[in-house]
């Protein structure tokens, strides 16, 4: 048998024991389930990339302690979400401060239209992704695997475990509250004053 | 403005989107979808949800498994030099421990402070020296000359 042959629980038994070629067919088996998830969150940048590369160096790390309670994707899309969000939020460190020193310098440059566009769909994503953040983490789950992986219900259900009715219940409220971040922001009194 | 529908609308137009939708039951979902301005609604907002979500070319460049192992292998590394470097840090510092140790027992003690005082560099407190020290209220004085 190779190892690409081999099931999940194999290849971490021999990482463990520091088969690196195991490991390694364990990364190169989920990177893409793992891409996904960091670039849903963060976009296709570097910073997606690095997650990445976090997430599988958190899995070595805790090979021996990972029980198997959960299948290793879901653990690995657990740890994914979870430094993304962390990435997000030092983005957004970041970009406050950026905008403090920007603002008083007032030296803001013109976006180029195909900038502004860019800027719209990561504005969008941060809202997605804030909105992701906020949903409890059973829900994020579900979500993550159903939206982000589309995967079926019946695979999310297997991945995680649960009843195909609980998947459901908890994909309808994660849709629901996703849904919203895509409602246009209401007018403020001087946007209404102004038409 | 719009009114929501109930989540499982969208339940539907999720597997519509996704193809998990049996023929007969996607073609009532269509006929459906026509005559609901509603249901369109909620149809391109899922799509423009997807569209951000699922990014379409969702892979990591080329060399990815190399870049994760080169990394382990550099905290490994590290993780091992600081181990190796840790018994001759230690002894490093273990002795200039001593030597301040001894450097104060030698030449800073004296006949009012005990060999543990010198040798970690302390002077004798007593209520003397603290009132001197800090010039203390009225209230301290008061009370130690009563403890006295």
């Amino acid at each position: 048998m190779t190892l690409a042959d081999a099931d999940d629980a194999l290849l971490v038994a021999r990482a463990r024991t520091g088969d690196e070629p195991a490991f390694r067919a364990l990364v190169e088996r989920h990177a893409s389930a793992v891409a996904r998830t960091a670039m849903a969150l963060l976009g296709d940048g570097d910073e997606a990339d690095d997650v990445g590369q976090q997430a599988f160096m958190q899995l070595h790390r805790s090979l021996h302690g990972f029980r198997g309670d959960a299948t290793l994707r879901t653990y690995l899309l657990r740890i994914t979400t979870n430094l993304a969000l962390n990435a997000l939020r030092s983005r957004r460190r970041r970009a406050k401060r950026f905008l403090r020193e920007d603002t008083a310098g007032d030296t803001v440059p013109d976006a180029a239209p195909g900038a502004l566009q860019q800027l719209e769909r990561e504005e969008l994503r941060e809202r997605l992704a804030r909105a992701i953040a906020e949903l409890p983490e059973p829900q994020r789950l579900v979500v993550m695997h159903r939206l982000v992986e589309a995967r079926s219900t019946k695979e999310t259900a297997e991945a995680l475990q649960l009843p195909d009715g609980t998947v459901l219940s908890r994909l309808s409220r994660g849709l629901a509250a996703l849904r919203r971040t895509l409602q246009p922001p209401p007018a403020t009194p001087d946007q209404e004053s102004s038409r | 403005m719009t009114d929501e529908r109930e989540p499982e609308a969208l339940l539907e137009l999720l597997d519509l989107h996704d193809g998990a939708v049996p023929a007969a039951a996607a073609a009532a979902l269509r006929e459906r979808l026509a005559a609901d301005a509603v249901l369109q609604e909620e149809q391109a907002r899922l799509t423009v949800l997807l569209a951000v979500v699922r990014p379409p070319a969702a892979t990591f460049a080329p060399g990815f498994a190399d870049r994760v192992q080169a990394r382990i292998a550099a905290e490994a590394g590290m993780t091992a030099t600081l181990w190796r470097q840790f018994p001759r840090l230690a002894a490093a510092a273990a002795l200039v421990i001593v030597t301040l140790g001894a450097g104060n027992a030698v030449y800073t003690r004296d006949a009012a402070s005990s060999f543990v005082e010198a040798v970690f560099g302390l002077t004798p407190v007593t209520y003397e020296t603290v009132l001197a020290d800090d010039g203390a209220d009225a209230t301290i004085a008061a009370s130690a000359e009563e403890a006295s």
